[in-house]
C-alpha cells in the first residue's frame, strides 16, 4: 500500500519547525506504525539524511514513551491504542498522513516528534505516592480491599504517563493524568491519610507547570489509550475541594 | 587465579542473612548525608534501591535513558511476582520457594543468595501493597494468587497483566517522593558512557545528556548499576528498543567480572514475526499456560485451519512429554520442545514457525467471562498485533530471546569484584543459575533494592578509606576523552550502512549459531563471523547527524559496538562451558529423549570472565558452587 | 535535565480565600456556584416574562411588583451583578490560561469528538454577556441609543415595542441560542466541578442539561416570536 507522510521536523526547541512530505511505497500490512517510520528512517538514512526522530521503548503500549499525533488524533484513530500498537492494517492505499508532535507548553519539542514530558514526573513529585519508607510495612494480607475497588483503583492505577490526554485536551490540562494518581490512592485505604494534601499539592503543582484547567471537554478521555475515565477528575475536584475547606497545614508538598 | 570469595556467611543456611545483617557495620545517621551514592538505573532495582537510599538519608545520583524513569523496561512484566507468603495454605515455604529456584535454575545458583532472596520475598509484597500497589483481589479483599511455570503452588501475586507496571509506578513513586524531599537527583534521557575508577574503587559514571549531547562526569562515592538485560544483543527480543548492555560492559572493560553471559532465556509464549521490518518481539505472559493449552498437527505441514483439526490429529507435546507439569513446564524446556516440532516441520503459520495456543478447552470450562478477567488485557494486545480473535481462534506462539540470566558477577552483598562497584536485577549475573523461573525476577530486583542494598552498602561505606576526589581528577578526564573520541569516530566512519543493518545481522549469527540449540560446530562458526561483522561495522557503519544534540542513532551505535563484543564472550562462554544446563543447551549434551545433561562433576561453577584488553583472550575466574542443603539431582518435569 | 527543579518550599502566604481563587479547580468551583446562581435568575426571569402572553395586565402588574418590591429587587441585582462578574471573571481567566497552556497551536487542528457547546463556553458566555449589557439597555434603563420609544414602568409595551425591530428580533435569537448552548455543557459541566460524577447519574445529567439548554431558548425566543407573530400585541 502507498502512503504519504508530512511529518513535523524541528531541530530543536528553538526551531521553528516545519512539514516535510515524504512518499512511502509498499506499506505492509503487518507494520507497526512505528515499524513503518522505522523503514522510513532507514532510508534516509541511506539518503544520507537525518531520521526522523520519535520516542519508543516497549513498543508493547506499556511504557508511554512513544506518542504524537496522527491526523489532528493523539496515538492515531484507534481506540485504546498507543502508536507503537497501532499496525498499518488500519490504514488504506493512498492515504496523507500528517505526524505532529503533542502540543503543550508544558511539552517543549526535543525534536521532530519527540517531546519532553517531565513536567509530569513534577506532578507526581507533589504528591503521587503514600509517604511510607521502605521495611516496616504490615502483612500485605492485614489490609483487606474489596475487589471491586481494588479493581477501580487498578483501573486508574493503569496510566501510562503518554500525555495524549494533555495532547488532545483544547484546554492542553493534565487534568485526567493528575486524576488517575489521586483517584488510584483515593480509593484505597493505604491513601487515605494523605488524601486530601495530595490533591491539594497535585492540582497546584499542575497549574505551576502551566497546564491549563479542566473545563470536562472529555476529548482526554476518548483519546487515552489507557480508557481513563473522567471520574478520576471529579474525584480530583472533590478531594481537592474537600482539602481547601478542611484541610489545615502549610504546604502539603513533601508529604513526607 | 584464586577462586573468587563471594562472602557468603557461615552458619546455617536460614540463619545467613540474619547473621549477615548482624555483622555489617553500620554509617552513623548524622553521616549519611555526607556521602553521595550514584545509581544507574530507574527500573525495579534502580528505583528501589534509589528510593530507600534516600529514606536512609544517603544523596543519589539517578540516572535513566528514558524520558522518564517510570519508562524503565520492568513496566513491560506481565505475569507476577513470587512471594512465599503460602496464603492459599496449599504447602508453600520459604524453603520450597527457595528449592523451585534452585531446581529451575537447573543448580547453577548460588544457595545462600536464593535462599536470602525467598527469605525477603513476602516483604516485598507487604512493601508494595503498603505504596498502593493494586494487587489482585479476592472477594473477601485478601490478595489473590496463581501458578506459575516451574512451581506446583500458587505464590504469584499480580495485578491485571501489569504486574510489572504497577511494581514499578510503586518504586517510581517513592522515589519521586525523595525527589520531592531533595534526596534523590534525577537525570532522565542521562546514557552512562563510561564507569570511572579511582586507586581501584568505583567513584562515579561519565554520561551523555542525551537531549544537549554535552559529556558529563558525575562523582559519588559508592556506584549502584541496574541497568537490566541485554537480551537486544539478538536484536529481535521481548526487550524495550533501549534495552542496552553497554553501562555494565564499560564497568566490564574496566575491570568488573562478567559471569556466566550464556545462560540466555528464550522464552515460550511469544507473538511469532511477521517480516523483516519486524522491530522487536512481543511477549505473551507466561500465565497464559495455566489455562491454554499448546499443540501442534499431528501430520507435517496441516494447512487446515485449527478448527478443522480433529482432537485425535492435535500433538499436546508439553502435556504428552511432560504428565506432571505439562504445559507449565519451565520456559527454557517448552522452548526448545516448540522449536523440536517446528524443526519437525510441524509448526503452524507463516514459515511454519509457530504452535499454537488454545483456550477453547478452558473457555467452555471457565466460560468467557473468567477467561476475559484473568487475560482480557492479554488477549486485546494479541489482537491488536496478529487482527485474529484469540477467543475464537488459537493464538500463534514461537518462542524469543527473553532474559539474560548472566551480568556482572557479585558477591553475596551484591559488590562486583570493583570494591564501591554494586550490581542489581537483570544485570548481574543473578540468582536464577543458569534458567530464570517465571515471576522471579521483579521479585530479584525488588529484593535487592529494597531489602538487601541499603543494607550492603552501608557496610561498604561504613569502612571507609574511600579516598576525596572530584570530577577532575585524572580518571575521570581520561574517561570523559575516551567517551568524546569514541563519539567522534562514530560520526567519522561515515560508511553505506546503517546501524540497524548491522544490528540484525549480528542479530541473525546470534540467533542461529548461539540461541536455543548451540553446538561447538555452530559456535565456533559463530565466534569466527562476529569478529568479522564487527571489523566491517567499524568501516562501513553510517551515523548521521552530529554528537552535539539529539541523535538517537549515535545512542543505538554505541550499544551496537559493545554488544559486538558481548556477543563474541557469550558465544565464548558458550563454547567453554561443555554441558548443557537450563538456558545453555549444547546438542552434544542430552539425554536420548532430548533433555538437557548437565556435568556436574566438571561445571559446577559460575564462570566469571576477566577482560584482559583490546583482542586479548578473557581470563576465566570460577566461582565454585557449594550446595550444602540440597543435593544436585537431574532436573526432571515429568 | 533534571527532574529536581520544583522543591519543597513553603507556598507563598496568601489567605486561603486567595488560594482558592487563584487554584484552578477553586475557580471553577466558584464559576459553577454562580453559574448557578444565574441560571436560577434565567429561569425565574423566563417564567416572569412569559406572562406576556397573557397580556399587559398581568406582565406589567409583576413587573410593577418588581419595581415596588425594592428590598428584593436590589439584593437581587446585588447578588446577580457579583455572580456575572465572578463568573465571568473566572471563566475568562481560565479561558486565558487555557490559551497560554498551548502557546503553539496545531498545524492539523485536532479532530473534535466532543460536542462544540462544551469548546465554545468562552465565546458563548461572551455572547451572554455581550446580550445582557444591550438587554439592561433596551428593556431597564430604556437608553436611547437603543430604545427610542421607551415608557419607564410600562415593561409590556417596551417589550412588544422593542421587538418590532427584526434587527433586534434576529439579535435577541442569536444570543439566547448562545445561552442555551452555554447551558446545554455548563449544567454539566457544573456538577464535574463541584466533584460529583456517577456512573448512573452523569449521563443522565448530560442529557438534561442538554434538554434544558434547548428548552430554555426555545421559550425565551416564544416571546419575541409571540410579538413578531402578533400573539403579543398592545
Ligand atoms: C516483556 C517482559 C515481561 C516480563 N515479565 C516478567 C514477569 O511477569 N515476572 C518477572 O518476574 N519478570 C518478568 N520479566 C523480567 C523482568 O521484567 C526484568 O528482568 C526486570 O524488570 C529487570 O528490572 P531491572 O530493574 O533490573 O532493569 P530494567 O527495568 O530494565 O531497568 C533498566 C534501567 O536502566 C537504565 N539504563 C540501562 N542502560 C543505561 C545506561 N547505559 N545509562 C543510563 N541508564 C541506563 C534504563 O533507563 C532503565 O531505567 C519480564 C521481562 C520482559 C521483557
Ligand atoms: C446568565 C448567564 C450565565 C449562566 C446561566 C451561566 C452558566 C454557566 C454554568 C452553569 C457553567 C458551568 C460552570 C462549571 O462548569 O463549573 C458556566 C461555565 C462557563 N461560563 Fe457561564 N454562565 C452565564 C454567563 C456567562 C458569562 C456572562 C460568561 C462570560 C465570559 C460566561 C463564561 C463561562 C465560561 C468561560 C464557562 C466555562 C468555564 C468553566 O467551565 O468554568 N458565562 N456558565
Ligand atoms: C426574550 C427574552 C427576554 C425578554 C423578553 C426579557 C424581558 C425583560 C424585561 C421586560 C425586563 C425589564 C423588567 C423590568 O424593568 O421590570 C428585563 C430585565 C432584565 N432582564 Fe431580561 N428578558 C429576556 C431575556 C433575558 C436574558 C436571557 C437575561 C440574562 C441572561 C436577561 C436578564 C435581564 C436582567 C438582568 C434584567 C434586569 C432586571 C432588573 O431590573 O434587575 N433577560 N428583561
Ligand atoms: S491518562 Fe491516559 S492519556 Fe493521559 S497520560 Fe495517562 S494513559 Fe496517557
Ligand atoms: S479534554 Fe480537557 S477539559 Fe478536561 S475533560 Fe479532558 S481535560
Ligand atoms: S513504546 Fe512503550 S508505549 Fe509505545
Amino acid at each position: 500500500m502507498r502512503l504519504t507522510l508530512e511529518i513535523w521536523r524541528q531541530k530543536n526547541a528553538d526551531d521553528a519547525g516545519r512539514f516535510v512530505r515524504y512518499d512511502m511505497e509498499d506499506v505492509d500490512h503487518h507494520m507497526s506504525f512505528l515499524e513503518m517510520l522505522d523503514v522510513l528512517n532507514q532510508r534516509l538514512i541511506g539518503k544520507g539524511e537525518e531520521p526522523v526522530a520519535f520516542d519508543s521503548d516497549c513498543r508493547e503500549g506499556i511504557c508511554g514513551m512513544c506518542g504524537f499525533v496522527i491526523n489532528g488524533q493523539p496515538h492515531g484513530s484507534q481506540p485504546l491504542t498507543t502508536v507503537c500498537q497501532l499496525h498499518m492494517r488500519f490504514f488504506h492505499d493512498g492515504e496523507v498522513l500528517r505526524l505532529e508532535p503533542f502540543r503543550a507548553k508544558a511539552f517543549p519539542v526535543v525534536k521532530d516528534l519527540a517531546i519532553n514530558r517531565s513536567a509530569l514526573d513534577r506532578i507526581i513529585t507533589a504528591g503521587g505516592y503514600v509517604s511510607i519508607n521502605a521495611g516496616g510495612a504490615r502483612d500485605a494480607n492485614s489490609i483487606l480491599i474489596g475487589k471491586k475497588e481494588a479493581d477501580q483503583a487498578m483501573d486508574a492505577a493503569a496510566c501510562i504517563g503518554c500525555g495524549a490526554c494533555v495532547a488532545a485536551c483544547p484546554n492542553a490540562s493534565a487534568s485526567l493524568f493528575t486524576g488517575a494518581k489521586i483517584f488510584q490512592l483515593a480509593l484505597l485505604p493505604q491513601g487515605q491519610p494523605e488524601r486530601k494534601a495530595r490533591s491539594l499539592a497535585m492540582a497546584e503543582r499542575h497549574a505551576e507547570e502551566g497546564f491549563g484547567s479542566c473545563t470536562v471537554i472529555g476529548e482526554c478521555s476518548e483519546s487515552c489509550p489507557k480508557g481513563i475515565q473522567l471520574e478520576v477528575i471529579a474525584r480530583m475536584n472533590k478531594d481537592f475541594l474537600a482539602g481547601s475547606f478542611t484541610y489545615r497545614e502549610e504546604s502539603a508538598g513533601g508529604g513526607g | 587465579m584464586a577462586p573468587l570469595d563471594s562472602r557468603i556467611p557461615t552458619g546455617p543456611l536460614d540463619k545467613k542473612w540474619t547473621k549477615r545483617k548482624e555483622d555489617l557495620k553500620l554509617v552513623n545517621p548524622a553521616n549519611k548525608r555526607k556521602y553521595t551514592i550514584i545509581v544507574v538505573g530507574t527500573g525495579l532495582a534502580g528505583a528501589s534501591a534509589a528510593s530507600s537510599f534516600g529514606e536512609l538519608g544517603y544523596n543519589v545520583k539517578n540516572f535513566c535513558f528514558q524520558d522518564t524513569p517510570r519508562r524503565a523496561h520492568s513496566i513491560a512484566a506481565q505475569g507476577g511476582i513470587n512471594a512465599a507468603k503460602a496464603y492459599q495454605n496449599d504447602g508453600d515455604s520459604v524453603w520450597r520457594l527457595f528449592y523451585d529456584t534452585i531446581k529451575g535454575g537447573d543448580f547453577r545458583a548460588r544457595e545462600a543468595n536464593v535462599y536470602r532472596l525467598a527469605e525477603v520475598s513476602g516483604d516485598i509484597i507487604d512493601q508494595c501493597t503498603a505504596q498502593g500497589v493494586p494487587f489482585a483481589r479476592e472477594y473477601g479483599g485478601l490478595l489473590a494468587n496463581r501458578s506459575f511455570g516451574g512451581a506446583l503452588v500458587s505464590r504469584t501475586f499480580y495485578a491485571r497483566g501489569q504486574t510489572g507496571q504497577q511494581l514499578l509506578l510503586g518504586a517510581y513513586s517513592s522515589l519521586m517522593r525523595q525527589v520531592q524531599l531533595g534526596k534523590v537527583q534525577m537525570f532522565p534521557r542521562t546514557e552512562m558512557l563510561d564507569l570511572v575508577v579511582i586507586d581501584g574503587r568505583a567513584r562515579g559514571i561519565v554520561a551523555r545528556d542525551l537531549v544537549t549531547g554535552k559529556v558529563e562526569s558525575h562523582i559519588g562515592d559508592a556506584v549502584v548499576l541496574a541497568t537490566g538485560g541485554y537480551g537486544n544483543l539478538y536484536y529481535l527480543s521481548t526487550n524495550a528498543k533501549g534495552s542496552n548492555t553497554t553501562a555494565i560492559w564499560r564497568a566490564h572493560r574496566k575491570g568488573a567480572f562478567f559471569a556466566n553471559p550464556c545462560y540466555t532465556q528464550i522464552h515460550p509464549t511469544c507473538i511469532p514475526r511477521s517480516g523483516d521490518y519486524q522491530s522487536k518481539l512481543t511477549l505473551m505472559s507466561e500465565s497464559l499456560r495455566n489455562d491454554g493449552r499448546i499443540w501442534v498437527p499431528k501430520k507435517a505441514s496441516d494447512k487446515r485451519s485449527p478448527d478443522q483439526i480433529p482432537e485425535d490429529e492435535r500433538d499436546y507435546y508439553l502435556e504428552r512429554k511432560y504428565p506432571t507439569y505439562g504445559n507449565l513446564a519451565p520456559r527454557d524446556i517448552a522452548s526448545r520442545a516448540a522449536k523440536q516440532v517446528c524443526d519437525a516441520g510441524l509448526g503452524v503459520g507463516p514459515g511454519g514457525l509457530g504452535v499454537y495456543l488454545d483456550f477453547s478447552e478452558s473457555t467452555k470450562r471457565l466460560g468467557k467471562r473468567a477467561i476475559a478477567e484473568r487475560y482480557g488485557n492479554l488477549f486485546e494486545m494479541y489482537e491488536r498485533i496478529t487482527g485474529e480473535d484469540p477467543y475464537t481462534v488459537p493464538m500463534r506462539i514461537y518462542p524469543a530471546v527473553h532474559y539474560t540470566m548472566g551480568g556482572l558477577w557479585v558477591d553475596y552483598d551484591l559488590q562486583s569484584n570493583l570494591p564501591g562497584l554494586f550490581v542489581l536485577g537483570e544485570a548481574n549475573f543473578s540468582d536464577h543459575g543458569a534458567n530464570r523461573l517465571g515471576a522471579s525476577a521483579l521479585m530479584q530486583g525488588l529484593a535487592d533494592g529494597y531489602f538487601v542494598i541499603p543494607y550492603t552498602i552501608g557496610d561498604y561505606l561504613a569502612r571507609g578509606g574511600i579516598a576525596k576526589a572530584t570530577t577532575d581528577h585524572a580518571s575521570f578526564k581520561e574517561a570523559e576523552k575516551v567517551v568524546e573520541e569514541r563519539t567522534k569516530k562514530f560520526l567519522a566512519i561515515n560508511g553505506k550502512h546503517s546501524v540497524d543493518h548491522f544490528h540484525k545481522r549480528l542479530g541473525e549469527i546470534m540467533w542461529n549459531d548461539v540461541g536455543m540449540a548451540r553446538s561447538k560446530e555452530s559456535l565456533e562458526r559463530a565466534l569466527k563471523a562476529i569478529p568479522e561483522l564487527r571489523a566491517e561495522f567499524w568501516q562501513d557503519v553510517r551515523v548521521p547527524g552530529s554528537g552535539a544534540d539529539f541523535n538517537q542513532e549515535l545512542e543505538k551505535v554505541g550499544r551496537l559496538a559493545d554488544f559486538f563484543e558481548l556477543g563474541e564472550l557469550l558465544a565464548w562462554d558458550a563454547l567453554q562451558r561443555n554441558e548443557s544446563c537450563g538456558g545453555h543447551f549444547r546438542v552434544e549434551y542430552q539425554t536420548e529423549d532430548g533433555e538437557a545433561k548437565r556435568n556436574d562433576d566438571e561445571y559446577t561453577y559460575a564462570a566469571a570472565w576477566e577482560w584482559k584488553g583490546e583482542g586479548q583472550p578473557w581470563a576465566l575466574n570460577k566461582e565454585p558452587l557449594v550446595f550444602e542443603n540440597i543435593h544436585l539431582q537431574t532436573r526432571s518435569y515429568k | 535535565m533534571s527532574v529536581a527543579t520544583a522543591n519543597v518550599e513553603a507556598p507563598a502566604k496568601v489567605s486561603r480565600l486567595a488560594a482558592f481563587w487563584q487554584s484552578q479547580i477553586g475557580k471553577k468551583f466558584i464559576s459553577a456556584l454562580t453559574g448557578i446562581v444565574l441560571f436560577l435568575f434565567v429561569i425565574g426571569h423566563l417564567l416572569g416574562n412569559l406572562q406576556a402572553f397573557q397580556g399587559m395586565d398581568k406582565l406589567n402588574a409583576y413587573a410593577h411588583f418588581l419595581q415596588s418590591a425594592k428590598g428584593l429587587l436590589w439584593t437581587t441585582r446585588v447578588v446577580l451583578l457579583g455572580a456575572v462578574i465572578l463568573h465571568a471573571t473566572a471563566g475568562i481567566q481560565l479561558y486565558l490560561g487555557s490559551r497560554a497552556a498551548r502557546p503553539v497551536p496545531y498545524r492539523a487542528p485536532l479532530v473534535p469528538s466532543s460536542p462544540v457547546s462544551s469548546r465554545t463556553m468562552i465565546w458563548t458566555g461572551l455572547l451572554t454577556l455581550a446580550f445582557v449589557v444591550y438587554h439592561l439597555l433596551d428593556l431597564t434603563l430604556g437608553a436611547a441609543v437603543v430604545h427610542a420609544g421607551f415608557v419607564p414602568g410600562d415593561a409590556y409595551f417596551n417589550l412588544v415595542a422593542t421587538f418590532h425591530n427584526y434587527g433586534k428580533v434576529i439579535f435577541y435569537g442569536i444570543s439566547l441560542i448562545g445561552l442555551g448552548l452555554h447551558l446545554s455543557h455548563g449544567l454539566y459541566s457544573m456538577l464535574q466541578s463541584l466533584g460529583f460524577r456517577s456512573q448512573l447519574w452523569t449521563p443522565r445529567f448530560r442529557a438534561a442539561a442538554v434538554v434544558i439548554g434547548l428548552v430554555l431558548a426555545i421559550f425565551y425566543i416564544l416571546i419575541p416570536v409571540g410579538v413578531v407573530t402578533g400573539l403579543i400585541r398592545l
